[in-house]
Order: structure tokens, then C-alpha cells, then sequence
């Protein structure tokens, strides 16, 4: 007998080892419910130290709220969702799904001329002479509409009095075909009733091309910026460095970076438009947008963060699959797999196990539905604690004795 | 490409006026560096550098290219294969105006990418002692820039800031043309640069930056082309052809650039 054989992905087993102290889970990422918390939003003073201790190891359920770990910002008739969208497999959870709607300009008072569907990551605010490491993800369909303006991704934008107005020391772009960096600093005062105090148009200005996005191949596909900025408005200090999945793509010294602001400077993500005037009304600008992670300034490795996005993700999940045995009698092959936590946060129920990528006339006999045309099975565990494990028994009908092979993920979370 | 190569005006403005720099009109009938112009127009670095004259390697015509190599047998020591148009030193601050510059390399089929980083065009400043403007490189299969600037009136290498990102892909067996406008500047929120590469027009620029200082006050600056590396190359030999400079003026265009480069012209 000729055992079927499983495809083993060798990049889950060589990241297992990454080590994710450092990231503030209970500040960032996943969310489990997209909605408010039915006590409302955790003060500002106590807010880590609370969820912290709201959160049960044992518990059936840890609700992690949206309003808990996110702001959001959604103008005019943009809309934003959280669920099973494009992105999904790879992120192994739900996203966000972020849709930029061009207003009609005869509708508002006074006449939009930017329009935007954001999430904030609330606990990010960060001052100068700190530093913080940041992990935004966006999903870009292949239907994204080109156009020849900003559409403003992830930002890490700055906190400043309602007189002032300056564009984000970090911003991703798309802009027409190109994807791109752009950063803005100054070293001037923030105080408006000072005769030089920050602008736009005296702000030091600087874009960078990432990346192009107009061949097919670069679209339908994650783009994962993993960022460590050491904050600073004074000339000659700070840094700030920018992995686009998984390779440094821009590294500054000696080179500020920010802007005097009262509240610091935050994390953002999802779709900006800009320029509306020039853009029919109606139109959507729809992409996809995995949580923020943020993590302290003694994180040593950007994998810590990379790890945690779609684009990285394949090492917070270590999988090890068993051989497959023929049982002559049902005429299928069972085998089990067993998923290590190796993200350095809770991974919360209800756990998914996916397997898409089966070859033709080969099916998983014990799936517990399908999604998106791939089986997937239900863990028992309410949740799997960091460095836990959880084994899963799969079954395949393959009357045909094809090799057995697919795309192990494991979804977190409702979707 | 064209086949008639034209970048700058050099051998006409030495004959008339010592400041090349101020002179420079625009691009003009360039014709590439050969025997019969390079000690009028050019010094190498350093001095009485063996350097071949060749043909486009991509075309077979049009003479007018240098092949300049290093190798691996200083025990890791800085060294340098470069050529350097004479006369040229651009001011910064007060004194400074628009400026074009075009560098040309052809990276060798053979081209190691396992070797160590290496630079192949610099825009150096008067004061040695500080980091070059401008460091064109390859690294890997990466063509990167590091960008260096101080606003301090006494800087220092350890002060200065530097940027560092990639540019375009390093491809074996292909032409790799970088130009850049710039005006320079050693002070805050002053100084403005946009750099294109491989042709592409001159709405899409790699990258662009306004109000923002990327030289060191009371400098002069001056473009190089050719080999240096602070250590050891990392693979025995490295050997690269390359174009002479191209300035051009505040009148100049980008386009004009683009078709006096060797490199393909995108047709997006």
C-alpha cells in the first residue's frame, strides 16, 4: 500500500522558535467581538491593567471588544466590516474590511474633500524620545480601483491641537500603480499662537517608492509593514525603520522623525481617500485590513511582529503532521495534527482548522463545515494558551489514492 | 536608446571659464568618454587608475563607456576605481541652485550577488571627513541610496543623519541608470531631491523630498562614478562599465536624461 502523503509547510516548524514577549497583545491585536463592551470603553488610566485582569485563562470566553483596542473613524457613507473576507486564510482570522465611499458633494455642508474608513489603535500614543515598534497589514484586491490620488493605508500619524493641521509622520500610500512611504517632520513648535509653528508646507516632505501594484501577481495579496520608530522632533536624533514583508525596505538614523505634539503619536489603518473632487460619487474604494500590533521599546527582533501578520503568520502556529493510516474497512486514511501556539497570546475560541488546497476527489469525512470551499474542523479547546497544543483527528475519503496535501491554517476567533 | 549620446557640456566650459559649475547650459552633444576627451574632461580616483574604454556591452556601439574594476587582494583595505569630472564643485545653501545628475552602470553577467555591498556613484562632499551626500550601491540584488546630511555648523560623521532604501532591483547583464535633480542644502527644512532610475518619466520618481536638508553647510559637491568599498568585496573581483556623469542645469528636463541614458525607456 502506497500511504498518502501530507505536504508539510517546513516554514511553520523553522519560525516556531520566535520569541513575542515583548508585544503588547493586551493593547493591540485580535478582537473578538466587533462591537462596544457592554461596560464601555476602559478608562485611559487603568485600561492595561484592567483588561489585563478581566482576562480568564480558564474562561469559557474572553471577549476582546473593538472599542477596547480600537478607535474608529468612518466619515460620510464609507462603511467598515470585521469578518470573513479576502485575507482571511492568511491572516487566519477575521479582518477588517475597509471601504472608502466617494460622497456626493451636494449632500454635505460643507463639500468633502477627503473621505475615510479607519481603525486607531487606542493604547498606541507614543511621544518623542520613545521608542515603539508597530505592525500594520492591508489586503489589496485584485479589483482595486486605481486611482490617480493618495489612498492612505496605515499611518502613524500624530496627536496635535485642532488649529493645527500636518500630515502623518509615517503614512503607506497607494497612489495609482505605485505603493508608497511617505514621512513628514519638523522640528518647530506646535504652538499655534507661535509666529513658526508647524505646517504642511513648511514640514520636511519625503516619499519613497515601496513597491508597484499594477501587475496582477502583486495584487489579491497581504502587504505587511512591520515599523520601529525611535520618536523625535530634534534635529539629528531619532530612527526609524520599515520591513515590507519581512525585508527592510527603509532605515534612517540620526533622523527625526516627528512633530511636537501634546498627545504623542498613534496607529492607524484602513482606507483615506483624497481629492475627492475629482472622483465620481458612489464610487468604492474597498481593501482589507488586519489588527495593529504594537510592541515595547525592548523588542529585539522585527519577527517578533512579523510573525503576528498574514504575511508572517505561518510562524505563530506550529504545525506537525502525523503519517496517514489506510483503514481497510471505512476505506479512509486518519491521521492527526498538532497546533502549537507559538504567538505569545491567547488564541481564542472557537479554533478553527482549515484545510484548503485538497486535491481533487480527496475529502475531509469528519469536516465541521466548509468555508470559502475549503473544510474545516472545530477544536474543542475554548482556548490555547501560549506554547499550548491541540491535536486534531482528520479523516479523508480518497477513493481515488491521490497524495494527500494541503495549506494547514488556523483560524482564531469568530468569522 | 538613441544613437546618439548627449549629456553634458563639459569640454566647452573649461576652455572658457575656470567655475565649471556655474557654467553648465544644459545638455548638450555628449558623445561619451573615450582616449581622445577623458583627461580634459575627468581625473580618476586614484590617480593613474588603469581604466579600459569599451563599447555598450548591451548594443555593441556606441564607444563611450569606461570598465573600471577592483580586486580582493588589499586584505580588505578601502579602495576605489572611480572617475570624476574635473572642475565640478556645487555649492549648498544660499548659493545653490537646481542641479542634474545622471550615473550609468552595467553590472557584468557574472556579477557575483553573494559579494559585499559596493558602491558604484557617490556625490561627495569638500569636507572628507563626513559621509558622501549621495551613496549609490548594490546589495545583494538590491540597488540602494544612502542619503547623509547634517544641519550642524561643525558636523560630524557620528552626527549625521542617514537614510538608506532601495531604489530598483540589481540585475546581472543590464544597464542600471539612476539620475536625480537636487537642490542642496545643509539647512533645516531647506534642500529638495527627487531621483529616478531605469528611464522611468518624470512623474514617477523613486523618491522626491522638499524642505529637507540633504548636504552639510559650506560644502562644495561633486559626482564620482565607479568603484569603492570601505573593506573587504567580498568575491575576488568586481568589475562594472559604467557612463561618464551627466550634469545638467536648472533648465534641463527629465526626459532629456531618460534619452541619453543607456538604459531601456519604459513605454508606461
Amino acid at each position: 500500500m502506497t500511504l498518502p502523503r501530507i505536504l508539510l509547510s517546513a516554514a511553520f516548524v523553522a519560525a516556531a522558535s520566535a520569541a513575542h514577549a515583548q508585544v503588547n497583545i493586551w493593547t493591540s491585536g485580535p478582537i473578538t467581538v466587533f462591537g462596544s463592551s457592554p461596560s464601555g470603553p476602559l478608562p485611559n488610566s487603568t485600561a492595561v491593567a484592567t483588561f489585563h485582569q478581566g482576562y480568564q485563562p480558564n474562561g469559557d470566553r474572553n471577549p476582546r471588544y473593538l472599542d477596547n483596542l480600537y478607535l474608529t473613524d468612518v466619515r460620510y457613507t464609507s462603511t467598515l466590516e470585521w469578518g470573513f473576507f479576502p485575507g482571511s486564510m492568511q491572516a487566519g482570522h477575521a479582518i477588517f474590511k475597509s471601504t472608502a465611499i466617494v460622497p456626493s458633494a451636494s449632500s454635505y455642508t460643507p463639500t468633502p474633500t477627503s473621505t475615510r474608513s479607519e481603525v486607531v489603535a487606542r493604547w498606541s500614543y507614543t511621544h518623542n524620545g520613545k521608542r515603539r515598534w508597530y505592525a500594520i497589514s492591508v489586503f489589496i484586491p485584485d479589483s482595486w480601483p486605481f486611482v490617480q490620488h493618495d489612498v492612505v493605508v496605515g499611518q502613524l500619524h500624530t496627536q496635535q491641537p485642532g488649529t493645527i493641521t500636518v500630515s502623518p509622520p509615517v503614512a503607506v500610500v497607494l497612489h495609482d500603480k505605485y505603493l508608497n512611504l511617505t514621512l513628514q517632520t519638523s522640528e518647530l513648535s506646535n504652538d499655534p499662537n507661535v509666529a513658526s509653528h508647524i505646517e504642511k508646507n513648511t514640514s520636511s516632505t519625503q516619499t519613497i517608492r515601496l513597491g508597484r501594484i499594477d501587475d496582477k501577481s502583486a495584487r489579491d495579496k497581504w502587504y505587511c509593514f512591520v515599523m520601529q520608530a525611535d520618536w523625535s522632533n530634534t534635529p539629528g536624533l531619532g530612527g526609524f525603520k520599515m520591513w515590507m514583508n519581512g525585508v527592510l525596505k527603509y532605515d534612517a538614523i540620526n533622523a527625526m522623525n516627528s512633530y511636537q505634539s501634546d498627545g504623542g503619536n498613534y496607529a492607524k489603518t484602513g482606507a483615506y481617500l483624497t481629492s475627492l473632487q475629482d472622483l465620481t460619487p458612489g464610487t468604492p474604494y474597498t481593501m482589507y485590513n488586519d489588527y495593529i500590533y504594537l510592541a515595547d521599546a525592548n523588542t529585539t527582533s522585527e519577527n517578533d511582529l512579523y510573525n503576528l501578520t498574514p504575511c508572517g503568520r505561518t510562524g505563530s502556529v506550529a504545525v506537525v503532521q502525523s503519517g496517514l493510516t489506510f483503514n481497510r474497512f471505512t476505506s479512509q486514511y486518519t491521521g492527526t495534527v498538532s497546533l502549537t501556539n507559538r504567538s505569545g497570546y491567547p488564541m481564542t475560541k472557537p479554533l478553527q482548522f482549515m484545510l484548503p488546497g485538497l486535491p481533487a476527489g480527496v475529502t475531509l469525512a469528519n469536516k465541521t463545515g466548509d468555508l470559502g470551499g475549503a473544510p474545516y474542523v472545530t477544536l474543542p479547546n475554548a482556548t490555547l494558551e501560549p506554547g499550548a497544543s491541540a491535536t486534531v483527528t482528520t479523516t479523508f475519503d480518497n477513493p481515488g489514492k491521490a497524495a494527500i496535501g494541503y495549506t494547514p491554517v488556523l483560524y482564531t476567533g469568530s468569522y | 536608446m538613441r544613437s546618439s549620446r548627449f549629456p553634458l557640456l563639459l569640454g566647452a566650459l573649461l576652455c572658457s571659464h575656470g567655475l565649471l559649475h556655474a557654467q553648465v547650459i544644459n545638455i548638450i552633444n555628449y558623445s561619451g568618454v573615450d582616449a581622445s576627451n577623458f583627461d580634459a574632461l575627468y581625473q580618476t580616483v586614484p590617480e593613474g587608475l588603469t581604466k579600459t574604454f569599451v563599447r555598450n556591452p548591451t548594443t555593441g556601439i556606441n564607444k563611450g563607456f569606461v570598465q573600471l574594476s577592483l580586486s580582493d587582494q588589499n586584505q580588505g583595505q578601502p579602495q576605489s576605481a572611480l572617475i570624476q569630472p574635473k572642475n565640478v564643485a556645487d555649492p549648498t545653501g544660499a548659493n545653490a541652485k537646481s542641479r542634474w545628475y545622471g550615473f550609468s552602470v552595467y553590472l557584468p553577467t557574472d556579477w557575483d550577488k553573494n559579494g559585499k555591498p559596493i558602491t558604484f556613484a557617490e556625490i561627495v562632499s569638500s569636507n572628507s571627513n563626513l559621509p558622501a551626500p549621495v551613496s549609490l550601491f548594490i546589495d545583494g540584488e538590491d540597488l540602494k541610496v544612502t542619503l547623509s546630511a547634517n544641519h550642524l555648523a561643525a558636523p560630524t560623521a557620528a552626527t549625521t543623519q542617514q537614510r538608506t532604501f532601495t531604489l530598483t532591483r540589481a540585475v546581472p547583464g543590464k544597464w542600471h541608470c539612476v539620475y536625480m535633480w537636487t537642490v542642496w542644502s545643509g539647512n533645516l527644512r531647506e534642500g529638495s531631491m527627487r531621483i529616478w532610475v531605469n528611464g522611468e518619466g518624470k512623474d514617477t520618481p523613486a523618491y522626491e523630498a522638499f524642505r529637507t536638508h540633504n548636504a552639510y553647510q559650506n560644502v562644495t559637491l561633486t559626482p564620482r562614478v565607479g568603484l569603492t568599498t570601505k573593506g573587504a568585496l567580498g568575491t575576488p573581483a568586481r568589475t562594472v562599465i559604467v557612463d561618464g556623469v551627466i550634469l545638467g542645469n536648472p533648465s534641463a528636463k527629465a526626459s532629456e536624461f531618460q534619452d541619453h541614458m543607456p538604459c531601456p525607456i519604459p513605454t508606461t
